[in-house]
């Protein structure tokens, strides 16, 4: 069962104007070469500054977090606080 | 790590560890520090708000007596404009490294031109002004409006709005352009039974920490340099100080000392690498230490806003469609909370129809600075004000109109994913429930409620524990102790451990004895560096069992730790063999393999979100306009209430300063940009006096990601209380009051009419 990656904001814009990416990836580092082959623009700017939900969760400095079957990820921005 | 859900220790609240020492006045706060041969170190300071320099001759400073060193900006690198990961967040670090100090222009009144060290502060304060600077004035840009309007001077030439769909030929001061939405906007207002639109507007406030920034510097030691200051994380400062610098990090220590408030204005670097230059220069220590005016006109505030919101729900309370525009002053260099302003202002609702845009605008202020929950006050205090509204038009009770729309456990966030396990709901059947809600008023007396969220982070944190041959046990992180944080990780490895709190000593260590930490920040700590203090306890049983295992010449598999010792299991021993306490174990540790020390490194993931509801109640005085806060409720989840009387402080201590923002607190400015209240006289926040006791109610909904269900704390309790206390004023008043502080003038000119 697949990856679906779920972009909002300004996100859509990087992947060639998709709202939703379905991918294959046991876990980040996979998500991420992946993102980085098909949609560049996209990887460059999650690797840069952005965080990731993985099904709700937030992982502020992902890394090589396992995937789950079906799982729903979504790039948020990081979130610097007081 | 395995969950808990039984606990000897965690969600007590034994007496804190740093009361006694703070009380008499034995705490080493940052200008308590003083080293023999110590120079003191004072800040020449812009007397514009906008200016070039033309030059800068410090020759006279120089040759005065006394007089050990002076710099200016050419004494530091130029550095690239670059984005980069520094601590806990991204910062241009040629933009931090001229808010340090100024080089071709000063953006604010009292950015920092030159710096003296010399043999007293009577000196070094006569050098400055000895120290002559040539500027050019340039009109200054004190307000949203007056940065975006058609010619308004440019602060910064090379600076090119972001975000926009064709890249600008012309600088502006508008750096970033946010947009967010889903559904559509047009239908979903057209299918609303009432719509409210308003505009709101916060002025620049500051944390109001009561310790200034204080440093000394000790650069004497081969090109190395010690630096010691009250910060939210010494590595931090270790990062930002060598970056603006132009070093590599291990050329600097820092030490951070006794910190008296921060709330997320010390995450960012001040007078550090003026020290550190000063001291270099003349080759003995340096002390300096922010007067407060200079902290008021020189450190970050966070941003004044202005907010347009409209929002719209059908007749049974359903919000079916909301949009704001959300501009925020950055100060004098771009980076204002304009992202979680954005993210937070409709976070807390399920609404399908959503339009954000959301403005991150330099002004000639300073460059503002994280304050809990950075963003989400203001933009709370536009969209609760019009729930509110909406909730009156409806006839609707406020706490009923929330629960129809509150978000829940696998709701998508505007911002992207699904919540997972958050405690919205149960926390507003806790006020509704809270014999406040339903107190009865007295005359020109009104009630407000108002919600609010924060994210709360992770971020990396390291934790040390180190057994003593007593039987007492020693926790070392480098997270600094705001908030109670040594009591909290004492009490974790208590319980972990199963000793007593009073055996275990929690201390803070510089970055070259304790490892890595992110700053005490983003309500983190608990959460963060209390889950390295679980898992380095965790290890730390690993070692103790099998320490005894090899006593008793078993299988550790047949080892137990159950109430702070450890005890065979009958499979093996058939009872023979008596447990083995934490203290024999720790006093055998040299025969029995070596000192029994355990460390754990990690960088936490999943914070659970943190919502609270704040009830105010307020009293009118008619004849002037002053507003009482009469009675405060404040309700929060905590997922888990690790020092139970700590997490009613942090409720208490954000909903003071929310009140402090509601009511009184903003910085005057005159034509010139210079700021006409810069000292608590003047600037007003609020004290024990102005207020009720501020009652408390913790909800406990776990964080499914921390083992004992822990979520941050510190942030949220600042976001509800602008809202409340104007929908309290509104309630008393009927007059809807959009523009803060609600000042008595501005309250007593609002009821005239």
């Amino acid at each position: 069962m697949g990856i679906r990656v779920v972009l909002s904001g300004e996100l859509p814009a990087l992947a060639g104007g998709a709202q939703e990416i379905e991918l294959e990836a046991a876990d980040v580092l996979e998500l991420m070469r992946v993102l980085r082959a098909r949609h560049p623009a996209l990887a460059a700017k999650a690797e840069a500054d952005l965080a990731l939900a993985v099904n709700g969760v937030i992982y502020q400095r992902p890394f090589a977090e396992a995937l789950p079957p079906g799982a729903e990820v979504c790039f948020i921005p990081r979130i610097a606080a007081g | 790590m395995t969950a808990k859900n039984t606990y000897k220790w965690v969600g007590t609240s034994p007496v804190r560890p740093d009361g006694v020492d703070k009380v008499t006045g034995r705490a080493a706060y940052g200008a308590d520090l003083h080293l023999p041969g110590m120079l003191y170190g004072k800040v020449l300071r812009s007397p514009h708000a906008h200016a070039r320099i033309r030059s800068i001759d410090v020759t006279e400073a120089q040759a005065m007596p006394g007089v050990q060193a002076v710099v200016t900006g050419a004494d530091f690198p130029q550095l690239a404009s670059a984005v980069e990961e520094a601590g806990e967040s991204q910062i241009d670090v040629w933009d931090l490294a001229r808010n340090v100090i100024a080089r071709d222009k000063v953006y604010y009144h009292g950015h920092p031109v030159a710096a003296v060290a010399a043999v007293s502060n009577e000196v070094a304060q006569a050098a400055l002004g000895k120290i002559r600077v040539d500027y050019e004035p340039l009109p200054p840009v004190m307000s949203l409006d007056a940065a975006i309007k058609d010619g308004a001077p440019v602060l910064h030439d090379d600076q090119f709005t972001q975000g926009l769909e064709e890249t600008p030929k012309q600088p502006s001061n508008v750096a970033t352009v946010i947009r967010l939405g889903q559904g559509d906007l047009q239908s979903g207002f057209a299918d609303a039974a009432v719509v409210v639109e308003r505009e709101f507007t916060t002025p620049t406030v500051h944390q109001g920490y009561i310790e200034p920034h204080a440093v000394v510097a000790d650069c004497r030691e081969n090109d190395r340099a010690t630096l010691w200051c009250c910060t939210q994380g010494p590595f931090v400062v270790r990062t930002l100080t060598t970056k603006v610098l132009g070093w590599d990090v291990s050329r600097l220590k820092v030490v951070p000392s006794e910190i008296g408030g921060g709330f997320g204005g010390k995450t960012t670097v001040y007078l550090e690498p003026l020290a550190v230059m000063l001291s270099r220069k003349a080759d003995r220590p340096v002390k300096m230490v922010m007067s407060r005016d200079e902290v008021f006109r020189a450190s970050g505030p966070t941003s004044a806003s202005r907010i347009r919101i409209k929002m719209g729900a059908d007749a049974d309370g359903r919000l079916i469609a909301a949009e704001a525009d959300l501009k925020y002053e950055a100060g004098a260099f771009k980076g204002s909370p304009i992202m979680p302003g954005c993210m937070c202002v409709f976070v807390s609702y399920q609404i399908p129809n959503i339009g954000i845009t959301g403005y991150d605008i330099v002004v000639n202020k300073p460059k503002v600075a994280a304050y809990r929950a950075p963003g989400a006050p203001m933009a709370a205090f536009a969209t609760e004000s019009v729930i509110d509204e909406i909730a009156r038009r409806l006839e609707m009770d406020p706490i009923e109109l929330r629960l129809k729309n509150a978000v829940h456990e696998g709701v998508r966030a505007i911002y992207g994913p699904k919540f997972p396990a958050i405690g919205f709901v149960q926390t507003l059947e806790a006020a509704r429930a809270h014999p406040h809600y339903s107190a009865p008023l007295g005359p020109n007396q009104g009630r407000g409620v108002a919600a609010g969220f924060w994210f709360n982070v992770g971020m990396s944190s390291t934790a040390t524990i180190n057994v003593q041959e007593d039987g007492t046990a020693t926790v070392i992180t480098a997270s600094p102790d705001i908030g109670g944080s040594r009591a909290s990780m004492a009490l974790i490895a208590a319980e972990e451990l199963g000793i007593d709190y009073e055996r275990v000593n929690a201390l803070v260590g510089d970055t070259e004895s304790a490892g890595y930490c992110d700053v005490t920040g983003g309500s983190r700590t608990t959460f963060a560096t209390g889950m390295a203090v679980i898992q380095a306890a965790r290890g730390l049983v690993d070692q103790l069992k099998a320490r005894a295992a090899k006593k008793w010449g078993v299988d550790v598999e047949l080892v137990e730790w159950r109430d702070g010792a450890a005890v065979p299991l009958d499979g093996g021993t058939q009872g023979e063999l008596a447990p083995l306490s934490f203290t024999e174990l720790a006093r055998s540790a040299a025969h029995t393999g070596g000192p029994l020390s355990s460390s754990a490194s990690l960088t936490a993931q999943g914070a659970g979100a943190g919502f609270g509801v704040h009830l105010c109640d307020v009293e009118i005085d008619p004849e002037t306009g002053k507003v009482d806060v009469v009675r405060y409720t404040a309700i929060q989840d905590a997922g888990k209430a690790v020092h139970r009387s700590y997490v009613e402080g942090q409720l208490q201590g954000g909903a003071v300063q929310g009140i402090g923002w509601a009511l009184n607190e903003e910085y005057v400015y005159d034509d010139a940009g210079v700021m006409q209240n810069a000292g608590f006289l003047d600037y007003r926040m609020p004290v024990a006096l102005d207020l009720p006791m501020i009652d408390t109610a913790i909800v406990e909904v776990p964080n499914p990601s921390h083992p004992y269900g822990v979520r941050g704390v510190g942030e949220t309790p600042i976001v509800p209380p602008l809202a409340a206390v104007g929908n309290a004023v509104f309630d008393a008043t009927q007059v809807r009051f959009c523009d803060l502080p609600l000042s008595p003038s501005r309250v007593f000119e609002g009821l005239s009419g």
